[in-house]
């Protein structure tokens, strides 16, 4: 009889996502109890939670890498910095979250738990290199993510597009799934550092049965990155999620899908003859294509979307220049991700900010004369679309700068030449955001919603970091690598 | 152990001023509030004072700590540009050049800005004028502190800066405003040389495999000889630009045009920037990198030439002036050039020597003259003064102390130091031999311009103190003296920005009072003419003080090339001097001459053509207005329509037209997702397979 291993336990390796999901449950219990409407204390909570989780996180910080709980846990150090920007992500929605809820009347208190969970979720999906756990975390990460796109109840567009991207989401994890069951298939593992060697030692048709499943999981993946042409959810579900929500999900699903994909890279790499190719395609495709579409957009969250598509695109370049060469580590990457991050989010909670009277407000002409009405909310968004552009001294710069010297290095010249090409079209739609902001008139005075403390410190934290992140850029590399 | 003594006093002479500073501009009005205006000026005038003579009194401090014979001593503070390859730290350098600098700027700093308390007085900006004032010593410090070309600039821009913001103080007058604006326009095309220069230096000294990287540093450049001299080409490239930088700030010949145009400044700026300290920068400049310049003979050569030739030029304009400050400051823009003169010499310390005692006769000049324009109700026109060394008994004196230092009349400063640059130019050897040189012309036309300077400043005297009558007595009240001024070069270009507009000015004027013919001039109150005093002193004594002694003291950092003494230099200079006194005397002891009157059309034609600086402001101004508006033009014509629209136009076109085409996909049907994904499947799939096959 076979008498497995018990395998090691390592508690303080789950801290940080323990921590988070009980403190979801905590704050669903006082949802429980609260009085009706007033959602203090859990957002408190939330806020502790992740504070704790945080604090968890950084105390193991650079222990090395580690793996418990038979090999499903993975502890290193790419999981750890993609950990710490979900957190950092998380904080900021919950700090932009609470006034925007009400002015859209739909501060419900379940908004709290579900946004911990997904949190939790995308830890789990970055920190496993057992495909899974990967797309348990994934599934944790995107249910929560359903229910939270459709929160605004009464609304239709909400309604939308959480049905979208549930049914779509279900069909694409349809793919990954398949595609797992073609790489147990042909390891007989589900985890992917059997990879390396199987492809290694193995016959022609296990080659052909890590190749399938290698393209289903990164269509799986590419589905969640919002790559072209797996992105057609994105603008839709964007734009029609509550903004908070929207502001999560473009962060966060990106910062967990690309440590995952990182992974599967990596784990690949040796056959990187058969599928640059078409993975270069995708990448060409997304950075062009989401600019363009970015281009021809007049509502401010479907620029936004088409934006995040296009900066999937140039992340995906990082991975393909990892892949061709093993000296390029996953430091641009996290760097590009954190600021992408900060830029991303800042800019959400600047719109966020529009809603009015339970409605979104997020045509572009809409922004006009915010400069008037909240000029530091505005000088932010001008600071976060300047990032977003590519221009120095912010984050958005290096972060560019650093994935195109990645690029050249690794020999893919044709992809960094795309990548700056790309740069230069989102030129145009990010400053004519940054121009509705400052220089057009409003036609009608549009509502004025007095700023509340929440978004005002999370946009004022964003622009703080977007410059921030940049002058100290050669310390936070050296704490990436640690 | 010495450096660290050095550490604090260094600091102490830098930040006095910029605290001061600092507390001017962030108290100044809170103060005036809680306080009401004259404890505001009294507390505020006495703290802007201490912030200058503070230092003065470390930098005397510094001098007997340093000694006489010390050799130059490096006093670093902090690092600033940190880099792999090329390091310029907060370092200041003691030596007898810096100190010297020091003790006139704060030295006679502290003496104006006690005039100006008195001057100011009735300003409602008082403290924003001892703002800018401490900030320009805090940036004039560290000019002459600073121990490497980077540093400098910082100190030259921002004097530069105060320059500007102190031009233009009286902004609500709009000929104040434009005046500054020229100012600093002009000076910007200086730096633009300075910078290329400093680029240049830059490229050279970083292309050799030197041991240091602090390699703009005054001690690392000094010990680079054997690198200048193997490039002669490219030092002098560099002198020349550089040279470029200095003309800009301390206003020579192409560049000179933006300084009379400053004196719409409040006098003690005109006297302390504009005659003193921040004109000399350049001087100074050309002193700290004479062992730069000493590798080049043709760059002495044009240093020379260009200042003899603005010491000439500016004199005979000075002749066409009748706003006394004007003419000043045609003298200033005449007497620098005597300095560069001595430069090109390779007398660089005698440009230093010229320096100091110009310092006190010109400061004296300018405070002088501030006295004269505050006895006179604001008007500064000459043709309305006449005998008033009846009423300003001690302006005069002085006054005339002055004008006797500046003629070059022993035993006066001017004298000393004069006949030293003429001597250095005239015996020079930039070339190595003896026989007619570039210089040696140079040195000629020093001379001449010397007999010049007599001339104009006895015309100054004369009109403004001397003479047999009172002219504002006969003003009549119509202001037909007002509307018949003298055509100063007016700016007639249309530019949509305002930078050089010459509209009539709409603003109300500052409020003066009017001059009047029952007007009585009153001497200035004590505190004003005290500065004046301690000047005078120091325009008779300064000179034979420091005759030789100086120079000596100064070739501790300062290179100088040999010179040929030649014996005819004094008495030439002497009778220059005086002859040029004696020729102004006869023309002018009577007052007013008829063809100098108000009826511009009385005036010898050259006269008029010298009051317009024979139209080179007009033209230089007028032509680069013009051309910038044609190319401004011409841009926005065709460059806008062929490039900008056509081109990028198109190129911005096609890419929405490409956007809205692929926008048709996006049709809200999530079966048609699905569809879409599911091709992609199959494409990226079947690609992958396809290529394991090895292609189609």
């Amino acid at each position: 009889m076979y008498y497995p291993p018990v395998p090691t336990v390592d508690p303080l390796a789950l801290g940080p996502v323990g921590i988070l999901s009980l403190f979801g449950v905590l704050g669903l219990v006082v949802e429980l109890l609260r009085p009706k409407g007033k959602n203090g204390t859990i957002m408190l909570i939330s806020l502790v939670g992740l504070a704790a989780s945080a604090i968890a996180l950084i105390s193991d910080f650079g222990a090395g890498t580690v793996r418990s709980f038979g090999q499903m846990e993975l502890h290193d150090h790419l999981g750890s910095i993609s950990e710490l920007i979900l957190l950092v992500v998380a904080t900021i929605t919950v700090l932009i979250s609470e006034p925007y809820l009400k002015e859209k009347k739909i501060a419900f208190g379940e908004f709290y738990p579900l946004l911990l969970w997904s949190t939790a979720g995308a830890m789990i999906m970055s920190t496993s290199s057992n495909l899974l756990m990967i797309f348990l975390g994934l599934e944790v990460l995107s249910i929560s993510l359903y229910v939270l796109c459709g929160i605004s109840r009464s609304e239709e567009k909400s309604e939308e597009s959480a049905a979208k991207y549930f049914l779509l989401g279900a069909f694409s994890s349809g793919f990954l799934l398949y595609g797992i069951a073609l790489i147990f298939g042909a390891t007989g593992h589900f985890d992917l550092l059997s990879v390396t060697s199987v492809w290694a030692n193995g016959s022609a048709s296990s080659h052909n049965l890590l190749l399938g499943g290698f393209g289903l999981i990164v269509v799986g993946l590419c589905f969640k990155t919002g790559m072209i042409p797996f992105h057609q959810w994105t603008p839709d579900v964007y734009q029609g999620a509550p903004t908070n929500v929207t502001a999560f999900m473009s962060a966060a699903a990106k910062v967990a899908a690309f440590a995952a994909f990182w992974r599967l890279i990596s784990a690949f790499a040796p056959s990187l003859q058969y599928w640059l190719a078409p993975l270069s395609a995708i990448a060409v495709l997304t950075i062009l294509g989401g600019n363009l579409l970015a281009l021809v957009q007049t509502d401010v969250k479907r620029i936004l979307a088409y934006s995040s598509i296009s900066h999937a695109g140039y992340i995906l370049v990082d991975l393909l220049a990892h892949a061709k060469d093993p000296s390029i580590n996953y430091v641009s990457m996290e760097f590009y991700l954190l600021s992408y991050a900060l830029m991303t989010v800042g800019a959400f909670a600047v719109l966020s900010l529009l809603a009015a009277r339970g409605k979104e407000v997020t045509k572009l002409s809409d922004l006009n004369g915010l400069w008037k009405r909240n000029p530091i909310a505005a000088v932010a968004l001008v600071a976060f679309m300047m990032s977003l552009v590519g221009l120095p001294p912010f984050a958005g710069f290096f972060g560019k700068v650093l994935i195109f010297s990645d690029a050249v290095k690794a020999g893919l010249v044709p992809l960094a030449a795309v990548l700056a090409v790309g740069s230069v079209i989102s030129a145009a739609y990010y400053l004519a955001i940054a121009k509705a902001a400052f220089v057009d008139e409003p036609n009608e005075s549009p509502v004025q919603r007095p700023a509340t403390l929440g978004p005002q410190t999370a946009f004022v934290l964003c622009m703080i970091g977007v410059i921030a992140i940049s002058v100290f850029i050669s310390p936070i590399q050296s704490f990436f690598q640690r | 152990m010495r450096t660290t003594y050095f550490q604090q006093d260094v600091l102490l002479i830098i930040l006095c001023p910029i605290v001061g500073f600092l507390i001017q501009a962030f108290l100044g009005g809170i103060a005036k509030k809680k306080l009401g205006p004259s404890s505001t000026r009294n507390l505020f005038g006495f703290m802007a004072v201490l912030a200058v003579a503070v230092p003065f009194v470390v930098t005397l401090r510094v001098l007997t700590n340093f000694g006489p014979v010390s050799s130059p001593l490096v006093v670093p503070l902090a690092p600033w540009i940190d880099l792999n390859s090329f390091r310029a730290p907060f370092e200041f350098l003691i030596d007898p050049l810096s100190l010297t600098m020091l003790l006139v700027i704060t030295g006679i700093g502290s003496l104006i800005h006690l005039y100006a308390i008195g001057y100011m007085a009735k300003d409602k900006d008082f403290t924003r004028f001892f703002t800018y004032m401490n900030l320009f010593i805090a940036a004039m410090t560290i000019l002459v502190l600073a121990n490497n070309l980077v540093l400098l600039f910082v100190g030259w821009e921002g004097v530069g800066l105060c320059s500007y913001l102190l031009i233009g103080f009286w902004y609500k007058d709009k000929a104040n405003t434009i005046a500054a604006n020229k100012a600093f326009i002009v000076n910007r095309i200086g730096d633009f040389g300075f910078m290329i220069g400093l680029f240049l230096l830059y490229c050279l000294m970083s292309s050799k495999a030197h041991r240091h990287t602090r390699f703009l540093s005054y001690d690392v450049l000094r010990t680079s000889i054997e690198t200048f001299h193997n490039h002669p080409a490219i030092v002098t490239g560099i002198c020349l630009l550089l040279f470029v930088g200095a003309c800009g700030k301390s206003a020579q010949f192409p560049l000179y045009f933006w300084l009379p145009d400053a004196m719409a400044g409040p006098t003690p700026v005109s006297a302390l920037i504009h005659a003193a300290t921040m004109v000399t920068a350049g001087v100074f400049l050309l002193n700290r990198l004479s062992f730069l310049f000493v590798f080049s003979p043709v760059a002495c050569g044009v240093v020379a030439i260009v200042g003899a030739f603005t010491a000439l030029f500016a004199a005979v304009i000075a002749f066409g002036q009748t706003d006394i400050k004007k003419v000043l400051a045609y003298s200033t823009v005449s007497q620098l050039g005597f300095m560069f003169v001595a430069c090109g010499a390779g007398g660089f310390s005698a440009g230093i020597f010229h320096v100091v005692t110009h310092a006190f006769f010109k400061a004296l000049l300018f405070l002088g003259s501030g006295a004269v324009i505050y006895a006179m109700a604001h008007n500064q026109d000459m043709r309305n003064y006449g005998k008033l060394s009846k009423y300003l008994p001690i302006t005069f004196i002085c006054m005339l102390i002055a004008f006797l230092a500046i003629s070059g009349i022993p035993p006066f400063a001017g004298f000393y130091s004069k006949e030293a640059i003429i001597g250095d130019a005239i015996g020079n050897q930039v070339f190595g031999g003896s026989g007619i040189n570039l210089v040696t012309v140079a040195g000629y036309t020093a001379l001449f311009a010397a007999l010049l300077t007599g001339f104009y400043m006895a015309r100054l005297t004369w009109l403004t103190f001397l003479g047999k009558e009172e002219r504002w007595r006969s003003i009549s009240t119509d202001h037909s003296h007002h509307a018949e001024a003298v055509p100063t070069p007016a700016l007639e270009v249309q530019d949509a920005f305002g930078f050089f507009a010459s509209e009539p000015l709409q603003l109300e004027e500052e409020d003066h009072e009017e001059l009047t013919a029952d007007h009585n001039p009153k001497e200035v109150p004590l505190i004003m003419s005290l500065p004046l005093v301690v000047l005078a002193i120091g325009s008779i004594a300064a000179g034979f003080l420091l005759n030789g002694k100086l120079v000596n003291w100064l070739q501790e950092s300062v290179q100088t090339l040999p010179f040929h003494e030649v014996s005819w230099v004094t008495p030439a200079g002497i009778t220059a001097g005086v002859l040029g006194i004696l020729v102004g005397i006869a023309v002018y002891f009577q007052g007013l001459p008829q063809k100098e009157g108000w009826d511009i059309g009385k005036w010898s034609r050259f006269r008029v053509w010298a009051g317009s600086q024979f139209g080179y402001d007009k033209a230089v101004t007028g032509g680069a207005c013009a051309s910038g508006n044609d190319i401004a033009n011409f841009l926005s014509s065709q460059f806008e329509r062929w490039i900008i629209e056509g081109v990028l136009g198109g190129i911005a076109r096609t890419a929405k037209r490409i956007g809205d085409l692929i926008k048709t996909t996006q049709t809200g049907f999530a079966r048609l997702y699905a569809a879409v994904i599911l091709c992609g499947v199959i494409g990226l799939v079947g690609w992958i397979f396809i290529s394991v096959r090895g292609g189609f």
